[in-house]
């Protein structure tokens, strides 16, 4: 299973927004995931990230990949807070350990909370399109030949997954044995040791083909495209602070419905 | 760019495993590049085998695989491309490790990465790094230090006692040391061997 799920352009109003506006709109529900203790409102935040990565144009399929391999991470997480958390209500009890109900309204917040934070930002980093995010940075003064490296891992990202690919393939061919995750924990170096080599190489390749190019040459470079906020970026921005506002307001004086 | 040479004076006569060591920063392409590779593969080594399966059996309260492979490139990285490659590896990995949801506590890693490189940098201008007890003692501080941010981390995350979260911190510490103690010892001599980083 690809680790990442990378970004593909669709044609759709949200592809289209200014970066600035998916970084901000990523700010957002990282305010309201983190400040927010009730679970019931961290499911309707979980639920309106989904609705907007619909009505964006990315498909469930394409978070559902990570979704799953995330569910066993919030079942565990659930588990060890019904262990952690004793009180008067036992749930469960297998020989000495004893499961708490009192745990699980923590463990469920843990749980939707991570899954709110890690759909977020997969879903800015789907719509985020790896030029745009480093003239994003340039915009913030970042230096080009510190921006240009944030695409660089984006876009290599699934290179160097094929390479390990192959490299499990290779040394399969050879005879070891490396199907199930037990065997490829316990012949790690076998596979990371030419991995690492490989990889090397290849950024040895990528480093000189940058400087033959010019990377690094002079202070300043120029650029084929340029980032600039549009009637509608200015729209979403100022829903998303006024959004911002408005729950900043209500968290300050209701603080017990977010808890 | 310049380069610093000869033998380090703690250890007479042993010259230093990368003729970077001497060196704290390295801004050339190369290194720079290197940094954000090693990123990804420690990204795509810990996000898509190891930190799963820690999360899996502790719910990613330590990490009884992933610190060991993650102390490991952290220390190539830093051994021979400097800051701020040391950095850049460590920064990629904890962008990737939130955005693939691997673990609970991945944004914690920003903090940590930050710190470790620095002191993989440090550690290892007075070391030759030809040895395998180097590397142990280049990891105790490494870790010990660099690691720490995941306390407090932890104790948020899973709402655990300051106790259990420092209790899980150790099993993490240890586990990682005795890994990365042998896997950065036995590709720190290969690539030294093969000079793709030189």
């Amino acid at each position: 299973m690809p680790v990442l799920t990378t970004y593909a352009y669709r044609d759709s109003f949200v592809f289209r927004f200014d970066p600035r506006v998916k970084v901000a709109w990523l700010g957002v529900m990282l305010l309201l995931s983190v400040t927010t203790g009730r679970p019931a409102l961290l499911a309707a935040y979980l639920v309106l990230i989904l609705s907007v990565a619909a009505v964006g144009g990315v498909a469930f399929s394409r978070l559902w990949p990570t979704a799953r391999a995330m569910l066993s991470v919030a079942a565990v997480i659930v588990v060890i807070q019904l262990l952690l958390h004793p009180g008067p209500h036992p749930l469960l009890q297998v020989g000495a350990i004893r499961l708490y109900r009192e745990g699980f309204p923590i463990g469920l917040e843990v749980a939707l909370r991570i899954y709110c934070i890690v759909l977020a930002s997969l879903l800015t980093f789907i719509w985020m399109d790896p030029t745009a995010l480093t003239l994003l940075l340039l915009k913030l003064g970042l230096n080009y030949r510190y921006a240009m490296l944030v695409s660089l891992s984006l876009r290599t990202f699934p290179l160097l997954e094929r390479e390990l690919g192959k490299i499990y393939d290779s040394q399969q061919a050879r005879g070891m044995e490396l199907r199930g995750t037990l065997r490829k924990l316990i012949r790690l170096l076998p596979v990371m040791m030419p991995f690492v080599l490989r990889a090397l190489r290849r950024s040895n390749e990528i480093a000189v083909s940058m400087e033959l190019r010019g990377f690094g040459y002079k202070k300043e470079r120029t650029w084929q495209r340029a980032i600039a906020l549009r009637p509608t970026d200015r729209a979403a921005l100022v829903v998303l602070a006024a959004t911002t506002v408005t729950y900043a307001g209500v968290r300050l004086i209701r603080p017990q419905w977010f808890l | 760019m310049s380069v610093k040479t000869g033998t380090l004076g703690g250890v007479v006569g042993e010259q230093p495993l990368s003729r970077h060591q001497l060196n704290i920063f390295r801004f050339d392409a190369k290194a720079l590049v290197a940094g954000v590779i090693l990123g990804v593969v420690m990204t795509i080594i810990n996000a898509g085998i190891l930190e799963r399966v820690d999360t899996a059996l502790t719910g990613g309260t330590w990490f009884p695989l992933a610190g060991g492979t993650h102390a490991t490139l952290s220390v190539i990285s830093g051994l021979f491309f400097r800051l701020p490659a040391g950095w850049i590896t460590g920064e990629t990995n904890a962008l990737f490790a939130v955005i693939t949801g691997s673990t609970p506590v991945s944004w914690a890693f920003l903090i940590n990465n930050a710190i470790f490189p620095v002191i993989v940098v440090l550690v290892s201008r007075v070391l030759s790094m030809r040895k395998w007890y180097q590397y142990a003692v280049l990891l105790v501080p490494a870790i010990l230090v660099g690691y720490a941010p995941m306390i407090p981390a932890t104790y948020s995350v899973f709402h655990l006692t300051w106790g259990l979260a420092f209790q899980f911190q150790l099993l993490t510490d240890g586990a990682a040391f005795l890994i990365a103690t042998v896997l950065s010892y036995l590709i720190a001599q290969a690539i030294a061997r093969s000079r793709v980083a030189d």
